[in-house]
C-alpha cells in the first residue's frame, strides 16, 4: 500500500494540471448535485413541516349563503375525514398593491383570536395586530413589496381595512403562491367592525383533515357533487357566492413548484457533468497508462505487480475525485443560503438548510465509488501487460496498425489529411470531446431556449400561465357591454371582446372555474390544446383536468350546472392554463345565458393596435364612471412573470458558462495529452520543414470539427427536443399542462454555438501555441 | 580537390553555449568552417564533442549563440523560425540516428509529406519518391508498410529517401547507423555513398571509423573546436588501404 501511495503521488506531482481539471470536473458534480438532492429532498418536505405545525387542512371549502353546520357535518361524515372545523371570515375580490402593481387578488379577512385548531397562524416576523395594525402572509413580504410598519389597504364590499403593517405569517395553504388567495388577521374588535360594515363578505371556512391525503380527491369530488349540483347561483367573480374548494396537494404544488423545476435543472444539469468527469477519468486512466508505459515495465520488472500499479492509479483518482467531491459539496452548503433566499422569493416557504449527513456521504462516496470503478475498469488492461513488452513500450492498441487515408492516393491537401489521419488515430477521444461537446450544448440550448420562450417572448410564458392576455381589461359590472362597443369604435384599439374568469359552474357534478367568452375568434392566446373553441350556445372547451378526470374529449358531450340549471353541452375542443390548476372551462356568454339568462358579462378586454400605448388608454379608462377597474393586464401578467424570467435567464447564463467552461477543459485536456505524445512527431514535422503555424493548423483541423458537430448537434437536438421534454416535465407535475410552447430561439441558439465554437477554437489555439516550444532540435542526441 | 570547390555552408566564429548549473558551457567555440559542394563531410570527435551540435547548427536546425552560419547564399540569422523551417524544407535533409519517421505515415508517405512540403504536384513527388526507393533498394510492398512494420535499416533507408526527396543542397546524417545492426548499417552507408556518388554534398557525424571511411573530408572535433580536417580521395568499395592508413593516422593524431 505504500508503495502504491508512493507511486500515486509521483503520478500527480508529474501531471498536476490534469489532476485539477479532474478534481474541478467532480468538484462541479459534486455541488450541482449535492445542491439538487438537497433541495429535492427537503425543500417538500419544509412545506410540510409548515403544514404539520399549522394543522393545516387536507381540504378547505368556502362558502356563502349557504347551511355551513350542515356541510360541515356532511363533510366530517364523509368517509377518510377525521377532523372538521368552522370559522366566520370576510372573503371577496379584491385589488392590492403588489410590488407597485394593481393587481386583482383573493382576500380573506381572519379574526386572529377566533378557535382554530387548524391552519393555525404562526408569525415569521413582527408581532401580531393590534387595532388598527393587519398581519399579511409572509409572500407580501418577499414578492408583495411590504415591510413592517407599512400602511395596508384593501376594499371590502362596503368599507375599506386599512392597517400598518404588524407582521408576517407563514400562511401554509392561503400564503398567495397556490390559489393567489391572502388571508390576512386583525384583531377581534377591528373584526368585528368590518363584518359589520361588509356584510357581503360574510364566508364560512370549512377546514377539514383527513386521514389520508390520497383520498382528499375523492372527497373534495363526492363533496362537491353531492352539495353544490343542484343548487346555488354560480355566477360572479367578485364575491364568494356558493363555495371555494381547496386541496392540500394543490397549495403543496404551488408552493414547491419552483424548487421542483430548480431541483430538475440541478440535478439532470449533475447528472451530466458527472457523466463528463468519468469519462475524463477513463481517458485519463488510459493515456496515464499509455504514457507511463515504460516507467510501468521498470515497476513490473523490478517487482511491483498489476495490482500494486493498478492500486496506486486507484489512489491517484481516488485522492484527486474524492477532494474535487469534498470541495464541491463545502460549496454547495456554502451556496445553500443564497438558493434559499432565491426560493423564498418565489414561495414565501422559509427554508433554513441545515446538514444533511445522508446527501453528503451518499454524494462524496457515490463520485468516489464512480471514479474508483471507472479507474479500475480502465486500468484493467494493466493485467495484459507484461514487463517485457511494456519497457519495449507495447501497448498493441497505443500504436498504429494500418496506414489509413495515405496521402499518395488519397484526394486531399496535405494539411487536411495529415489532420484526418491524426483524427483517426484519436477517434475515441474525438468522440468523446464530441460527446460532452453535444451534452453540454443540448442543456445550455435547453435553457437558452426556455429563457427565449419566456423571457424574450413573455407571451408564451403569459400564454402557459394565464392562458389569454389582452393589452387591457375593463371591469363594468353594469354597462361592459356599452363600454366594449365604444372601446372597439376606438381607432387605436384593435379588437374588443368580453371574457369573464372565475364564473363558478360544475362540470359533471365537479367545480369548474369558467371562462366566459363573447365571441372565441377573437382570443389569441395560448389556451386552445386541441379540437376548436366553442363556436356556439351548446359547445364548451374543458380543461385537460376534465378530459382526464372523466375520460372526455372533443366530440362528446357534458354537463354543466349554473344556477341551478343543468344543460347538455358538446366538447368542441380541450383548453390548457395553470390557472386554478388547469380545472376550467370555457363557454360562450351565449352558452352560460342558456342555464342562467340573467348573467351579464362584466370583463372586457381589448387588443391596441399598439400595445405600447396600453397605459395612456388604462389612464383615461380609469376616470369613466362606468369603469370600476383598468388594467394594463400584458404589464401586469409581464411584471408578475418577471421573478420567474430571471431565475430562467440567470439559471440559463450559468449553465452555459458551466458548459463552455466544460467543453474548454476537456479539449485542453484531450489537447494538452495530444501534444505530449506526439511531441516527437512534432519535433519530426519541424525538422522536414512543417512551421509552427501550419502544426498548429493540422492540430486544429483534427480536434475542433469533432467539437463543433457535437456543438451543432447538440443545438440541434436541444432546440428540437427542450419543447417535448419540457412538456413532459409540466405534463408529469400536475399543473394542467399538457403541453409547453418551448421553441429554440434561432438567434439564441446560433450565437450559443457560434459562442462556444469560439471558445474552443479559443482553447484549441492557447493550447496548440505549445508547438511553439517543440523544437526540431529535441531531436539532437548529442 | 577542396580548392576549386565552391562552400555551400559557411560558419563563421560559430558558439554554441548550454545554460548549466556552475554557468554556461561552450559546446562550440568559435568554429569556422567550410562544407564544400559536392563533398562527403565527416564530422567526428568524442561523444560530448559538439558533433551534432555542429550540425544541427550548420543545417538550420539550430540556432548558434554566437556567430553567423551562411547556406546556400542565404545568412541563416537573418530568419526566424518560420523561416528556418521553409529555408530546411527546400535546402536542407536530415537523416537522424534514431531514423524518427512518422508512426502514422507509410515509408512511401514519409518521404511524399516531405515532398508536399514544397510542391503541391503529388503526382510528380510520389514519382520521385518511387525512383528513390528504387535506389535504396526498397520495394513497392515494402514502401507501403507503417515504420513500425520495418525492420530499421529499412526505416533507416527510408528516411534517406525523405531526406532527399526535395533535392536538398546538403544531406545531413547524424549517426544514421548507430541504432543498426551491422549489416544493416553497412546497406544505409552504402546507399550514402551512391548518393554522394551522384553528386549530393553530404554531411555526416560519426564516432565510428568505417562509418567514416565513407567520407572524402574528415573534420575533427575537440571540445567544441575543429582541431583537424583531412582530405581524401573519393571512397571506394574495394582496395583504398592506402586511404585507411591514412585515416587512422590523422586519427591517431587526434587522440581518437
Amino acid at each position: 500500500m505504500r508503495a502504491a501511495a508512493v507511486l500515486a503521488c509521483a503520478a500527480l506531482r508529474r501531471h498536476p494540471a490534469s489532476a485539477a481539471v479532474l478534481g474541478a470536473f467532480t468538484a462541479l458534480a459534486a455541488f450541482l448535485v449535492t445542491l439538487g438532492l438537497i433541495v429535492a429532498t427537503d425543500y417538500g418536505s419544509a412545506f410540510d413541516q409548515l403544514f404539520d405545525a399549522a394543522h393545516g387542512p387536507h381540504l378547505a371549502v368556502l362558502e356563502a349563503g349557504r347551511d355551513s353546520a350542515q356541510d360541515a357535518a356532511d363533510l366530517l361524515a364523509a368517509d377518510g375525514v377525521e377532523e372538521v372545523e368552522e370559522e366566520a371570515v370576510l372573503a371577496t375580490a379584491a385589488n392590492l398593491d403588489f410590488a407597485g402593481q394593481d393587481v386583482m387578488a383573493w382576500v380573506m379577512v381572519s379574526d386572529l383570536d377566533a378557535a382554530r385548531t387548524m391552519d393555525v397562524a404562526a408569525l415569521v416576523e413582527g408581532a401580531w395586530p393590534g387595532d388598527g395594525e393587519v398581519a399579511l402572509p409572509y409572500v407580501l413580504a418577499t414578492s408583495g413589496g411590504y415591510a413592517l410598519g407599512a400602511v395596508f389597504s384593501v376594499e371590502l364590499p362596503g368599507t375599506t381595512l386599512t392597517a400598518t403593517v404588524s407582521g408576517f405569517t407563514a400562511e401554509p395553504v392561503f400564503g398567495g403562491a397556490a390559489y393567489q388567495w391572502y388571508r390576512l388577521y386583525v384583531s377581534s374588535s377591528a373584526y368585528a367592525d368590518l363584518a359589520e360594515a361588509a356584510p357581503a363578505a360574510a364566508a364560512t371556512l370549512i377546514s377539514a383533515r383527513v386521514t389520508d391525503v390520497a383520498d382528499v380527491d375523492r372527497i373534495q369530488l363526492d363533496f362537491v357533487r353531492d352539495h353544490f349540483a343542484a343548487d346555488a347561483a354560480l355566477v360572479g367573480d367578485s364575491t364568494v357566492t356558493v363555495a371555494e374548494v381547496y386541496p392540500y396537494a394543490t397549495a403543496r404544488l404551488g408552493r414547491t413548484f419552483f424548487a421542483s423545476i430548480l431541483a430538475a435543472i440541478l440535478l439532470v444539469f449533475a447528472a451530466l457533468v458527472a457523466a463528463v468527469s468519468l469519462v475524463v477519468v477513463r481517458f485519463r486512466v488510459r493515456t496515464t497508462i499509455e504514457e507511463s508505459v515504460q516507467d510501468i515495465g521498470a515497476e513490473k520488472a523490478v517487482g511491483f505487480t498489476s495490482g500494486q500499479i493498478a492500486l496506486a492509479l486507484l489512489l491517484q483518482f481516488g485522492l484527486v475525485a474524492l477532494a474535487g467531491a469534498l470541495v464541491g459539496v463545502g460549496l454547495a452548503y456554502l451556496a445553500l443560503p443564497g438558493v434559499a433566499r432565491l426560493l423564498e422569493a418565489q414561495s414565501a416557504l422559509q427554508w433554513r438548510p441545515g446538514f444533511y449527513p445522508g446527501v453528503t456521504a451518499g454524494v462524496v462516496l457515490g463520485l468516489l465509488a464512480a471514479v474508483v470503478a471507472t479507474t479500475g475498469l480502465a486500468a484493467l488492461r494493466l493485467r495484459r501487460l507484461s514487463a517485457l513488452t511494456a519497457l519495449r513500450s507495447g501497448l498493441p492498441s497505443a500504436g498504429v496498425t494500418a496506414n489509413r487515408l495515405p496521402l499518395v492516393t488519397t484526394a486531399g491537401s496535405r494539411t487536411l489529411l495529415l489532420a484526418l489521419k491524426q483524427s483517426l488515430q484519436a477517434r475515441g477521444q474525438l468522440a468523446m470531446t464530441g460527446l460532452i461537446a453535444a451534452l453540454g450544448t443540448v442543456a445550455a440550448t435547453a435553457l437558452l431556449s426556455m429563457y427565449a420562450s419566456f423571457g424574450l417572448t413573455p407571451e408564451k410564458l403569459s400564454d402557459a400561465l394565464v392562458g389569454e392576455v389582452p393589452d387591457v381589461t375593463v371591469s363594468s359590472a353594469a354597462d361592459a357591454g356599452a363600454v366594449a362597443e365604444e372601446l372597439a369604435a376606438r381607432p387605436d384599439v384593435d379588437s374588443v371582446f368580453l371574457l369573464d374568469l372565475n364564473v363558478r359552474l360544475l362540470v359533471d357534478g365537479a367545480l369548474a372555474y369558467g371562462e366566459v367568452v363573447s365571441d372565441s375568434s377573437e382570443l389569441r392566446g395560448g389556451l386552445l390544446l386541441s379540437g376548436a373553441y366553442p363556436a356556439g350556445p351548446g359547445e364548451v372547451a374543458l380543461g385537460v383536468y376534465f378530459a382526464d378526470l372523466f375520460d372526455v374529449h372533443a366530440g362528446d358531450t357534458v354537463t354543466l350546472s349554473a344556477g341551478g340549471v343543468s344543460g347538455e353541452f358538446v366538447v368542441s375542443g380541450e383548453i390548457q392554463t395553470v390557472q386554478n390548476a388547469g380545472q376550467v372551462v370555457l363557454v360562450t356568454v351565449a352558452g352560460l345565458q342558456s342555464l342562467v339568462p340573467e348573467y351579464t358579462p362584466s370583463r372586457v378586454c381589448a387588443y391596441l393596435a399598439d400595445p405600447a400605448e396600453s397605459g395612456a388608454l388604462v389612464t383615461e379608462l380609469a376616470a369613466d364612471p362606468r369603469v370600476g377597474e383598468a388594467v394594463d393586464f400584458r404589464a401586469l401578467v409581464a411584471a408578475e412573470q418577471g421573478v420567474y424570467t430571471g431565475l430562467i435567464g440567470a439559471v440559463a447564463g450559468v449553465i452555459t458558462l458551466v458548459t463552455a467552461g466544460v467543453v474548454g477543459l476537456v479539449l485542453y485536456l484531450v489537447l494538452a495529452t495530444a501534444i505530449r505524445r506526439r511531441r516527437q512527431a512534432h519535433g519530426i514535422q519541424k525538422a522536414v520543414g512543417f512551421t509552427t503555424r501550419q502544426l498548429i493548423g493540422q492540430i486544429a483541423l483534427a480536434y475542433l470539427p469533432a467539437v463543433l458537430v457535437g456543438i451543432g448537434l447538440g443545438a440541434v437536438v436541444g432546440g428540437l427536443a427542450t419543447g417535448p421534454a419540457m412538456t413532459v416535465i409540466f405534463r408529469g407535475l400536475g399543473l394542467g399542462l399538457a403541453t409547453v410552447d418551448v421553441t429554440a430561439n434561432v438567434g439564441l441558439t446560433v450565437a450559443l454555438a457560434i459562442g462556444l465554437g469560439l471558445c474552443a477554437l479559443a482553447t484549441t489555439l492557447a493550447v496548440a501555441a505549445r508547438l511553439r516550444k517543440v523544437s526540431a532540435k529535441e531531436l539532437v542526441v548529442e | 580537390m577542396g580548392g576549386e570547390q565552391r562552400a555551400v555552408v559557411s560558419a563563421r566564429r560559430l558558439t554554441k553555449t548550454f545554460a548549466s548549473a556552475g554557468g554556461g558551457r561552450d559546446v562550440l567555440n568559435a568554429v569556422s568552417l567550410d562544407i564544400r559542394a559536392g563533398d562527403f563531410t565527416v564530422i567526428m570527435g568524442a561523444s560530448g564533442a559538439g558533433k551534432s551540435t555542429l550540425l544541427y547548427a550548420l543545417s538550420g536546425m539550430d540556432r548558434p549563440t554566437a556567430g553567423r552560419v551562411t547556406f546556400a547564399g542565404q545568412d541563416l540569422s537573418g530568419l526566424n523560425e518560420s523561416g528556418l523551417a521553409r529555408f530546411r524544407r527546400r535546402h536542407a535533409g536530415f537523416v537522424f540516428q534514431q531514423i524518427y519517421l512518422l508512426d502514422n505515415l507509410s515509408l512511401l508517405d514519409n518521404a511524399v509529406v516531405a515532398g508536399l512540403l514544397v510542391t503541391q504536384n503529388k503526382a510528380a513527388i510520389a514519382a520521385r519518391a518511387l525512383a528513390l526507393f528504387e535506389r535504396v533498394r526498397l520495394d513497392r510492398d515494402t514502401i507501403l508498410k507503417l515504420p513500425s512494420q520495418v525492420s530499421g535499416g529499412e526505416a533507416q533507408r527510408a528516411g534517406i529517401v525523405r531526406a532527399l526527396i526535395n533535392r536538398p543542397a546538403v544531406l545531413f546524417a547524424d549517426e544514421p547507423t548507430g541504432a543498426l545492426d551491422q549489416t544493416s548499417g553497412t546497406a544505409v552507408l552504402d546507399v550514402l555513398s551512391a548518393v554522394h556518388r551522384s553528386g549530393q554534398t553530404v554531411v555526416m557525424v560519426t564516432h565510428d571509423l568505417k562509418s567514416a571511411r565513407r567520407g572524402n573530408r574528415i573534420l575533427f572535433l575537440r571540445d567544441g573546436e575543429v582541431t583537424g580536417d583531412l582530405d581524401l580521395p573519393p571512397y571506394r568499395s574495394r582496395g583504398g588501404e592506402e586511404r585507411n592508413a591514412r585515416l587512422r593516422a590523422f586519427l591517431d593524431g587526434q587522440g581518437w
